[in-house]
């Protein structure tokens, strides 16, 4: 297995599964996480790439840890292009774990990022930018003619439990084609229609979840 | 977050435009013709603003590439999401919604809408906090589409 790799400049950190098992279990208890079977020969390694240093997180990505012990504003998921990404997110910071690599390898990428720059990073990950407008005005069936062919499919699921202890959650599913960008949303039988929308309806019902508001068609 | 809308009248430039009530206003400043901010809250923020530059077109062919990429050029890691073709009170205009990185407030998203008219350049620029760009949306939409260029009341 080759070593924890750790990027204090970038808050970036490439990591298993089961070292970041660890790593979260010894930021909410160092000492319990410590005691654990099997957990001598992860910290070990993180230590060595200096992730933990003096029973510490490093800073660099000690609040994006914290964040995932404590995720205050929101945990998230979007999966894109067949891959998958994970996120969690509190006032302070946030932590986004990066799908595997293509070569299938067990490392994982942990990114910390600041919560105002979550818009962006996954702006990045689903390449949302300027797109042709839909030919469409109403909702169609997902393959239908004007959708034509896609480029890509995305759904960003975002869970919270807000201050009154009261769990919510929303999430956003676009299809990405050439002819523009189309919302996934079932009608009221049930059925799912895609809705004609805008890059800027996509970006700000990302930033709706992430402020912990359902997205709305037609918003 | 923010109340009703004021229309402001440009005391030189004589462009109207809609800015939230309550909102600091200066003219002529910096090489902008409006600078309208939000006012300060009681915790550090990026406060939102509404800004109108306003330049002479001797080369109107090719401005509105120019001052975009002037903005790219300027801002940390901007990155456009949006480019269409919209209409401000009958007139074509080009929206482009864009975000970049403040270094001391993190995520920023800007919100331009550039109009040529008679020889007029005007770019209107609404920042916004990016986690807050949906609070602002409304607001910010509402100040574009009320902007009217000199000489079109």
């Amino acid at each position: 297995m080759s070593p924890v790799a750790f990027d204090p400049a970038k808050g970036r950190l490439q990591i298993t599964e089961p070292e970041l098992a660890v790593l979260v279990a010894h930021t909410a208890d160092p000492v319990g996480a410590a005691v654990e079977a099997g957990a001598a020969e992860h910290i070990a390694a993180l230590q060595a790439a200096g992730v933990i240093d003096g029973g510490r997180a490093h800073p660099a990505v000690a609040a994006a840890l914290a964040a995932i012990v404590r995720p205050t504003l929101c945990t998230l998921e979007l999966a894109y292009s067949g891959k998958a990404m994970r996120g969690w997110a509190s006032h302070a910071a946030a932590a986004l774990l990066l799908p595997a690599d293509a070569d299938g390898g067990e490392h994982r990428t942990l990114l910390s990022v600041h919560p105002t720059l979550l818009p962006e990073a996954l702006a990045r990950l689903t390449e949302l930018g300027p797109r042709p407008r839909p030919a469409a005005t109403t909702p169609v069936a997902p393959g239908d003619p004007a959708v034509g062919p896609v480029r890509r499919r995305w759904r960003l699921s975002v869970a919270w439990t807000d201050e009154a202890g009261a769990d919510g959650g929303g999430s956003l599913e676009l299809l990405d084609a050439e002819s523009g960008l189309w919302l996934l949303h079932p009608d009221d039988g049930g059925d799912e229609l895609a809705w004609p929308v805008t890059p800027t309806f996509a970006w700000r019902h990302v930033v709706r979840l992430l402020m912990r508001r359902p997205a709305e068609p037609g918003r | 977050m923010t109340g009703v809308l004021e229309v402001h009248h440009h005391s030189v430039a004589g462009f109207e435009i809609p800015v939230p009530a309550g909102w600091e206003r200066t003219e002529d400043v910096d090489g902008c013709a409006l600078v309208a901010v939000e006012p300060a809250r009681e915790q550090p923020h990026l406060r939102a603003s509404v800004v109108v530059t306003v330049e002479l077109l001797e080369d109107a062919e090719g401005w509105e590439d120019r001052s975009l990429a002037a903005v790219q050029d300027a801002l940390i890691r901007h990155r456009v999401l949006d480019d269409a073709e919209v209409a401000i009170g009958g007139h074509r205009a080009r929206r482009v919604l864009g975000h970049y990185v403040h270094s001391q407030f993190g995520g920023v998203n800007l919100e331009q809408w550039l109009i040529a008219h008679r020889g007029l350049g005007y770019v209107i620029s609404c920042s916004t906090a990016a986690l807050e760009y949906d609070d602002m949306w409304d607001v910010m939409n509402a100040v574009a589409d009320g902007f009217r260029p000199a000489g079109t009341r």
